[in-house]
């Protein structure tokens, strides 16, 4: 923390989004997100990859909705009542996240993300970066988390898809 | 001042003003060519040619400032009566008219221009030839070029689609240069109330002036207020200069060509051939405050002192503004959007509730605003017909073939998107009607008909769609030899049996062609193929009837919009579709019997005789794997597609029939084969829109929707 500290500089504080698939907490940069809706049984498509839940309406736009974990390559979030959709800007283009649970907006300093470990096995890697918070809990102090901050352009569905579309 | 994008988009804005002004340039000398040759059809063109110059000059386009300009001289000259608009003369300025629209697309996409050597040469003989005419002054091209450096916001001024924008008419030049001594210039100019805002800074217009000879010789102040009432946004003075006499009267006026309308501009010889001394220069010294200044609600002070006769008032013309095309998009659909609303809401309320007045007036209410939105996207076709005249004139000289150009219901308004759209399928339409349909003067006059052709394009809305023709007079369809032709290219077989409607439809058959040789106007095998796959992606359809000797006529029907579709509601597994009503043929409960299997995955459906294919809805759309529920208890759409003819689509039910608004998946994802897009029905919830063609394509082209199984 100390290096952080020392660096730390106002203009690179931001904002993010915290929420949960399965376990593991990850985060959005505040500015993406558009609104958070309560889960909604989406229109289905036909010919789309499987994390594409399907088309919903926001606002008299035709929204599409992505099982974000299957996206990430987790276990499919089960649909319950702490459900809901992140819906973000991505490029432009909008997109909902179907999330297990929203946690938190915290404030977090650019200097302390940490570059993700380079482990990803899969395509490229959508992950911007780890970093560490406290958790707003009742009893423990220590209750230090990492969250993983998503690279929203990498989600970019428009991008993955061009060769799915043809 | 102002950087690249932003002067970019301000050139964007004078190339559509180009494009407007060259469309009121053509019109009014088609006019002329017809034999209208009244003032005001001249004053016309005049102005438009007038109004691309200048915009040129501020871009720093050279050659067409160039062009133009000595066009402009030439308008002028007619406009004055010196050279009368007879039939060669009109032909000179249709031709120039073609090199100057060749000018503005050079300019447009920064290509090369176009040789104009010939064409001006000709323009120079009309001025040259013209009656008592006084040796022209040389074309000053340059003066325009420092106002256009001062003023980088120059087109800003004038965005209205008002061809008069300056608010005066530079008429009257001629009457002066005969005079013997030219008397000293004297100008009076007095911005108007809103120049300042419009960043119109009369200074810069000054210093123009004083840079040609002149000189400040007085200021009004008259009309300046109490320091406390200035408004600072408002002008107040009215400024005098003297210019030498020998200075050309349409250079002076050239300096006001970007000063905002209703601003005073006198441009006249002083009767006293002494200018004024330097009088009252005085209070030049209280410009400095006289730009700030407080509106006086009373009256407008700025140049209200009698204007002399050469200003004629600006002509009121249709009051318009330009508006993006996304922001009307973005407003239909939030009006959308509140007709849905509106409908949750009436389903929420008690029955009682919902007969009473204010529901039933806020949904009317709504869909007159919807139908208002819908009418600001529409456009008069005249805009897609505008450009069929000039490229008449350039297939009659490549063939040598002579037409004659009608035009009906010009007037028609479509959808903007669908007026982008047809441009294409008309021009290949009118090609192909000029290289195969009209015949050359000697063949038609040994067929008995006069020498020149004639196309006649129509325009009729019927109902929900347009209908857009295209006739000529022609030799019409030669069927025996578009017949050989589809037999040797593998399109018919050689026994086939067709009826002369099958074989008049054969010319719009991907890969036919039967010109003998490939000209360069049609015959490259795409044209008709192009025009039917165009129309029908629009949801229209083609149609061709043709008689023997007499001509041909090609027929387009249209949507009158692509945002709203006509639409049927069908349900598959609980989950709603829209199929678009333009590709229903009719629809069947079928009796027991009437489907048959021809294999463990094929059916059909005898009908009258004749045997459909059918397609489950469900298996097309991976819902319900190995549904094989009986035809039965199901609904057979028989749809027409392109590709695959008459088809039978089985769904479930079929709930209703409406118009739909067409939202695109690619706006937040992309398109998905088989889907023409989704709408968002009465409760909110999204329906997928249909695509017949691409669903029940023949096998080759067939996807199955093999990835995902659409029912969750």
């Amino acid at each position: 923390m100390t290096i952080a500290e020392e660096t730390e500089t106002e203009t690179d504080e931001r904002k993010i989004v915290t929420f949960t698939l399965g376990h593991q907490m990850f985060g959005i940069d505040m500015r993406a997100l558009i609104e958070i809706r309560e889960w909604e049984e989406p229109t289905p498509l036909p010919s789309v990859p499987l994390y594409i839940k399907g088309v919903t309406n926001l606002r008299g736009s035709v929204v599409p909705v992505v099982g974000l974990a299957e996206r990430l390559g987790w276990e499919p979030s089960q649909i319950h009542s702490r459900s809901c959709i992140l819906v973000v800007s991505i490029a432009g283009k909008q997109a909902g996240f179907l999330v297990d649970e929203v946690a938190d907006i915290v404030v977090i300093n650019g200097g302390d993300i940490q570059p993700a470990p380079d482990v990803d096995v899969n395509d490229e890697s959508v992950i911007a970066g780890l970093v560490k918070i406290e958790r707003r809990t009742k009893d423990a102090e220590d209750a230090e988390t990492m969250v993983l901050l998503l690279d929203l352009d990498a989600l970019s569905l428009t991008r993955h898809l061009t060769d799915i579309a043809a | 001042m102002s950087g690249d994008s932003e002067l970019d988009e301000i050139q964007g804005i004078f190339f559509e003003e180009c494009a407007e002004g060259l469309t009121v340039a053509e019109e009014g000398l088609s006019a002329m060519a017809a034999g209208d040759v009244s003032a005001d059809v001249i004053a016309g063109v005049f102005r438009a040619v007038h109004s691309i110059k200048g915009g040129s000059g501020a871009f720093g386009h050279a050659a067409l400032l160039a062009f133009s300009h000595r066009f402009e001289n030439v308008l002028d000259e007619v406009r004055g009566g010196k050279i009368p608009p007879d039939e060669a003369v009109t032909q000179t300025m249709l031709n120039a008219f073609d090199v100057l629209s060749d000018h503005v697309k050079a300019a447009q996409f920064k290509t090369d221009p176009p040789n104009d050597a010939a064409m001006l040469a000709q323009l120079d003989a009309l001025l040259e030839h013209k009656a008592g005419a006084v040796a022209e002054a040389p074309v000053v091209v340059v003066a325009e070029a420092p106002v256009a450096d001062d003023f980088g916001f120059v087109p800003v001024v004038a965005p209205i689609e008002d061809f008069d924008p300056f608010g005066f008419e530079p008429v009257s030049v001629s009457l002066d240069i005969e005079m013997d001594v030219a008397a000293p210039w004297q100008v009076r100019f007095g911005p108007s109330r809103g120049a300042l805002a419009n960043g119109g800074e009369p200074l810069l217009v000054i210093r123009e002036l004083e840079a040609m000879g002149g000189t400040v010789t007085a200021v009004d102040v008259s009309a300046l207020p109490k320091l406390r009432d200035l408004d600072p946004e408002d002008s107040y003075f009215i400024w005098t200069l003297d210019l030498p006499g020998e200075m050309d009267e349409q250079a002076i006026r050239d300096c006001f060509d970007f000063v905002a309308p209703d601003s005073l501009i006198e441009v006249a010889r002083s009767a006293a051939a002494p200018p004024p001394a330097l009088v009252d220069l005085a209070p030049v010294t209280v410009e400095p405050v006289a730009a700030p200044a407080k509106p006086v609600a009373a009256e407008t002070p700025s140049a209200r002192s009698a204007p002399t006769p050469e200003v004629r008032p600006a002509e009121a013309a249709a009051q318009t503004i330009r508006v993006e095309l996304s922001k009307l998009d973005q407003l239909l659909n939030l009006v959308g959007e509140l007709v849905i609303r509106n409908s949750i809401l009436a389903d929420r309320l008690s029955l009682p509730d919902q007969e009473r007045v204010e529901l039933p007036d806020l949904l009317r209410l709504t869909r007159q605003i919807q139908d208002n939105v819908m009418s600001l996207r529409a456009q008069p076709i005249r805009q897609a017909f505008s450009r069929v005249p000039r490229m008449l004139r350039d297939l009659a000289s490549e063939t040598g073939k002579k037409v004659v150009l009608e035009t009906i219901g010009e007037t028609t308004e479509v959808d903007k998107g669908v007026l982008e759209k047809i441009g294409d399928p008309l021009t290949h339409m009118i090609r192909n009607a000029v290289d195969h349909g009209i015949e050359s003067p000697e063949e038609r006059i040994a067929a008995g008909k006069s020498p020149e052709g004639t196309i006649r394009l129509s325009a009729e809305q019927k109902g929900a769609r347009i209908i857009v023709s295209v006739s000529d007079d022609g030799k019409g369809i030669d069927r025996v030899r578009v017949r050989a032709k589809a037999v040797e290219k593998g399109i018919i077989s050689a026994d086939a049996v067709l009826s002369d409607e099958e074989i008049d439809a054969l010319i719009c058959a991907p890969g036919f062609s039967t010109a003998e040789s490939i000209s360069n106007i049609s015959g490259r095998g795409v044209g008709m193929d192009v025009v039917r796959s165009n129309v029908e992606a629009l949801g229209g359809r083609v149609e061709i009837h043709s008689v023997p000797g007499e001509g041909t006529t090609f027929i387009m029907g249209l949507p009158l919009t692509l945002a709203i579709l006509d639409g049927m509601i069908v349900r598959l597994e609980e989950q709603r579709f829209v199929l678009p009503l333009a590709n229903v043929i009719e629809t069947i409960r079928p009796e027991p019997g009437q489907v048959k299997a021809t294999s463990p995955t094929t059916e059909v459906i005898e009908l009258r005789g004749s045997y459909l294919p059918v397609k489950r809805g469900s298996e097309l759309f991976g819902i319900g794997a190995n549904d094989r529920r009986n035809p039965e208890d199901s609904v057979i759409i028989i749809v027409e597609s392109e590709t695959a003819g008459h088809v039978g689509l089985m769904v479930d039910t079929i709930d209703n029939r409406r118009e739909v608004v067409i939202k695109s998946l690619e706006d937040n994802l992309h398109p998905i084969r088989g889907l023409g897009g989704a709408t968002i029905l009465g409760d909110g919830s999204i329906a997928l829109i249909l695509d017949i063609d691409a669903l029940v394509a023949p096998p080759p082209m067939q996807v199955k929707f093999t990835q995902k199984g659409i029912a969750a």
